[in-house]
């Protein structure tokens, strides 16, 4: 027990938490040691497979706002497919509508935070040219987001 | 931004893409495509642990002996996969071993193939007119810079929020490779246990070889679910940083992130201005 305990905060001194320190870094993205995860999500304040709060109105002219469906893409282990949530032109929200079993569960997506979906809309609209430890389902994600993206604009 | 030249193929149970600056000649790209995808694919006939003529199928089965390797056809790359699975066993203390997998343990050096033949098929494309490329081999991706220093911009995905992002570094040159239980279900073994190792649900490991990146995360995938567990894990990923500079970020069932000190330096400003066109 106590020799577990010792291996824990070894662990701890030489690992950095990412989420919550970047999530509030803002401007910063440089990430600070900061309080364990565990701690820092809201108990009870996640709600998994919560769909988009706005309604769908149809796309309009000039800057796009609504919420656009995006194909189903079938993928080796399912298929998947999310809703793009646009305002004003920007991308806002990403709701998966579908997704595969993959060993993920509804109890994971429990724990994750709103921060940390604030912060992968941030990282989503920054350019980037590659994502590590995309593969199957994650390319049909790819393409159903592209999908609804490219239905917004149409 | 979107209009990044890219070529796909499908092989090794996966898709592979090799994407170019913006601006490429299409038929520099193609050549240098085909170069790498060809050898992704001869690679695959070799290496496949499902083919049951190919070598490594035969290695398994006792048909194909080592001490034959020098005087076979594909020998050369064999004997180098084998010593790569040696290097790895070692460096990981038994985590990751290619002649005990699954049960019962069996020969498959599947874990150390795929990033291994990534790394040389993005040698061969720089090789051939394409010395600046991403190869993206199933979400283990090799970066080249060419002659030109800016850095690439590699989203680390979320395993918890398909399509998210948990982090974005800045890779001027050398390989990210994450392996995870998240997107294709448990496929990585503890060797000492023969169950699927399941205690972090993902493990992403940077440095400059796309053969040892990916190695690494799969060993520490394989650690976190054996005896020691997760902080087993974390310390020998800790260590790893220490005396080989390959930087690492792991993520725990509960969507808990953390990473080695020294990732701290490659990580990107995630809201920062979109850079322009590439080229």
């Amino acid at each position: 027990m106590r020799k577990t305990a010792t291996a824990l905060l070894a662990t701890g001194a030489g690992l950095s938490l990412l989420i919550g320190a970047k999530a509030a870094s803002g401007g910063s993205p440089r990430p600070a040691l900061a309080a364990p995860a565990a701690a820092a999500a809201p108990s009870g304040a996640a709600t998994p497979g919560a769909p988009a709060a706005a309604p769908t109105p149809p796309p309009s002219a000039g800057a796009v706002s609504g919420t656009f469906p995006g194909s189903v893409v079938d993928t080796r282990y399912g298929p998947v497919q999310v809703q793009a949530v646009l305002t004003s032109g920007r991308l806002t929200d990403v709701t998966v509508l579908q997704q595969t079993e993959g060993g993920r569960s509804t109890q994971i997506d429990a724990y994750a935070l709103p921060r940390l979906k604030a912060e992968a809309m941030k990282a989503q609209s920054a350019h980037i040219d590659v994502v590590s430890g995309a593969t199957y389902t994650s390319t049909g994600y790819a393409a159903s987001l592209q999908a609804a993206l490219d239905a917004a604009h149409r | 931004m979107n209009a990044v030249p890219t070529r796909t193929t499908r092989v090794m149970g996966t898709v592979v893409s090799l994407s170019a600056p913006a601006g490429t000649d299409p038929d520099r790209l193609r050549t240098a495509a085909d170069a790498a995808f060809a050898h992704l694919h001869r690679i695959d006939r070799v290496f496949s642990p499902f083919e049951p003529e190919s070598p490594v199928s035969r290695i398994r089965d006792g048909r194909l002996d080592l001490a034959a390797l020098p005087d076979h056809p594909d020998g050369a790359e064999l004997h180098e996969v084998l010593a790569l699975c040696e290097r790895l066993r070692a460096a990981s203390d038994g985590s990751f071993d290619a002649w005990a997998v699954g049960d019962p343990p069996r020969f498959d050096p599947s874990g150390a193939v795929k990033g291994w033949a990534a790394e040389r098929a993005s040698a061969l494309a720089a090789a051939r007119g394409l010395p600046r490329h991403v190869l993206n081999a199933g979400g283990d991706v090799r970066l080249r810079a060419g002659d030109d220093p800016r850095p690439w911009r590699v989203g680390i995905t979320d395993p918890h929020r398909p399509g998210g992002v948990l982090a974005v570094l800045a890779v001027t040159d050398g390989a990210v490779a994450t392996s995870g239980t998240a997107e294709r279900g448990p496929h990585v073994t503890d060797p000492h246990t023969g169950r699927p190792a399941t205690s972090l649900v993902q493990v992403t490991v940077t440095g400059p070889d796309l053969a040892l990146a990916d190695g690494y995360a799969t060993a520490a995938l394989a650690r976190a679910g054996g005896p020691g567990g997760v902080p087993a894990a974390h310390a020998w990923l800790t260590g790893l940083a220490r005396r080989t500079g390959y930087q690492s970020l792991t993520v725990d069932p509960h969507g808990s992130a953390v990473h080695t000190p020294g990732l701290a330096d490659l990580l990107a400003g995630a809201g920062s201005e979109p850079s322009t066109a590439r080229g």
